[in-house]
């Protein structure tokens, strides 16, 4: 027998729960081998301790403990403090990176594509406005790029994309008809400092923009799928 | 005797104390010595072992009786253990490591051989010790193990060799071969 195959034949002995003196080709192996004597040596010291090693005698109020607890009508099998969840810190640090990313790109996208609370997007019950409703979209729509471009004051861009004048707070609460989504937002603190981020971010959030538009036509939903 | 279980079973859900008591009574040195070898520790053993036990008791309508009543149980118990394991390694470590200890020679007259096979147990990873144990001290074949563990029998055989491999080299390491019986 080689040395490469002694270990597994070693093993195959034990699978078969037979003892290793059994195993006759052994014997004769580790005569002549001494690394494989250590090893057969190693092994039945494992068994031999595997016997001794402490086994201390199963209390005998496990049964009786555990019937009266079966029995008993509507108690809980924790036995011990109810469990405390661990969030990993990861698990954190990934949540809000999410909500950042969410708040920072997802909602000024979200609102400035003309979603959200866009008049166009509500049902109407009024057929006249239903009829007139591509006319108002076109009108409502944020002038192109290269109109954005070309203005040259950066404070002044965003009246240019949202010409509109915007309605108070006050007359948005008491006729809520005549709300729209930009003056709400408008009205809203914190609102300049989200478009400075939708701005700093559009390196990136135009071409997201772009593919996530590209699949909504895809897909039909998008708004040459619903022109079409 | 696995009729025998079966019907043990069925007079149990039928609400026969008796039935689960003796339930109880023939797989509690099984159980029990499976939590002790896993957990290495006594009391946490016969804490896992109730547990184990109320949830098979209460669950025992799932078992399917095909299935053997003991790998089973065991599997319900090393799932405990796995638990008990995983919310002890989330508990601040002792500042004196088991590996700070001299070496066995040292005083080989006051270890036993069977403390240093218990200790050697408690490094191997879960897997290998819960395959071996099953095989070596519960005596379940290759394919009950399967079936406590859910993988297929070569993974556990696998895992019962480099057991039996990391337990021998542990004991080489520690200078206790020398001092057991001549082998072969």
């Amino acid at each position: 027998m080689q040395c490469e195959r002694f270990e597994s034949r070693l093993n195959e002995v034990l699978d078969a729960r037979q003892p290793l003196s059994s195993a006759g080709d052994l014997g004769e192996h580790i005569r002549t081998c001494a690394p494989c004597r250590e090893l057969a040596r190693a092994y039945e010291a494992m068994l031999v301790g595997l016997q001794q090693a402490e086994m201390p005698p199963e209390p005998a109020w496990l049964t009786p403990r555990v019937v009266s607890q079966v029995r008993r009508p509507g108690s809980s099998t924790t036995l011990h403090q109810p469990r405390v969840l661990y969030f990993p810190r990861w698990a954190t640090v990934a949540v809000a990176a999410a909500a950042v990313l969410v708040a920072g790109i997802g909602l000024p996208w979200f609102f400035n594509r003309g979603g959200g609370l866009a008049d166009n997007d509500r049902p109407t019950a009024d057929p006249a406005r239903r009829q007139r409703a591509p006319e108002i979209a076109e009108a409502r729509r944020p002038p192109r790029n290269t109109e954005v471009r070309s203005i040259a004051r950066p404070d002044k861009r965003r009246d240019a994309v949202r010409p509109a004048a915007r309605t108070p707070l006050a007359t948005a609460f008491l006729d809520p008809t005549q709300l729209k989504a930009d003056d709400l937002i408008g009205s809203l603190p914190g609102t300049e400092w989200a478009h400075d981020v939708a701005d700093g971010l559009q390196p990136v959030t135009k071409p997201t923009v772009g593919v996530i538009n590209g699949f909504l036509q895809l897909w039909g939903i998008g708004e040459e799928g619903r022109r079409s | 005797m696995p009729d025998d279980v079966s019907e043990l079973v069925r007079r149990s859900l039928s609400g026969e104390e008796s039935a689960t008591t003796e339930l109880v009574d023939r797989f509690r040195g099984h159980v029990f010595g499976l939590c002790y070898r896993m957990l290495g520790h006594r009391q946490d053993a016969e804490d896992v072992a109730q547990e184990s036990f109320v949830r098979a008791m209460r669950s025992l309508a799932n078992w399917d009786s095909q299935r053997g009543f003991l790998p089973w149980l065991l599997a319900i118990a090393g799932n405990r253990c796995r638990t008990v394991l995983a919310a002890r390694r989330r508990l601040p470590k002792p500042s004196c490591e088991v590996e700070a200890l001299p070496d066995a020679r040292s005083f080989r007259r006051e270890r036993h051989l069977g403390e240093e096979v218990a200790l050697a147990l408690g490094r191997l990873r879960y897997e290998y010790r819960q395959a071996f144990v099953l095989f070596h001290e519960q005596e379940l074949t290759y394919a009950e193990i399967a079936d406590v563990l859910g993988c297929p029998v070569g993974t556990v055989k696998t895992w019962v060799h480099r057991a039996r491999r990391e337990l021998a080299d542990h004991l080489r390491r520690r200078g206790v071969v020398e001092e057991s019986s001549d082998a072969v």
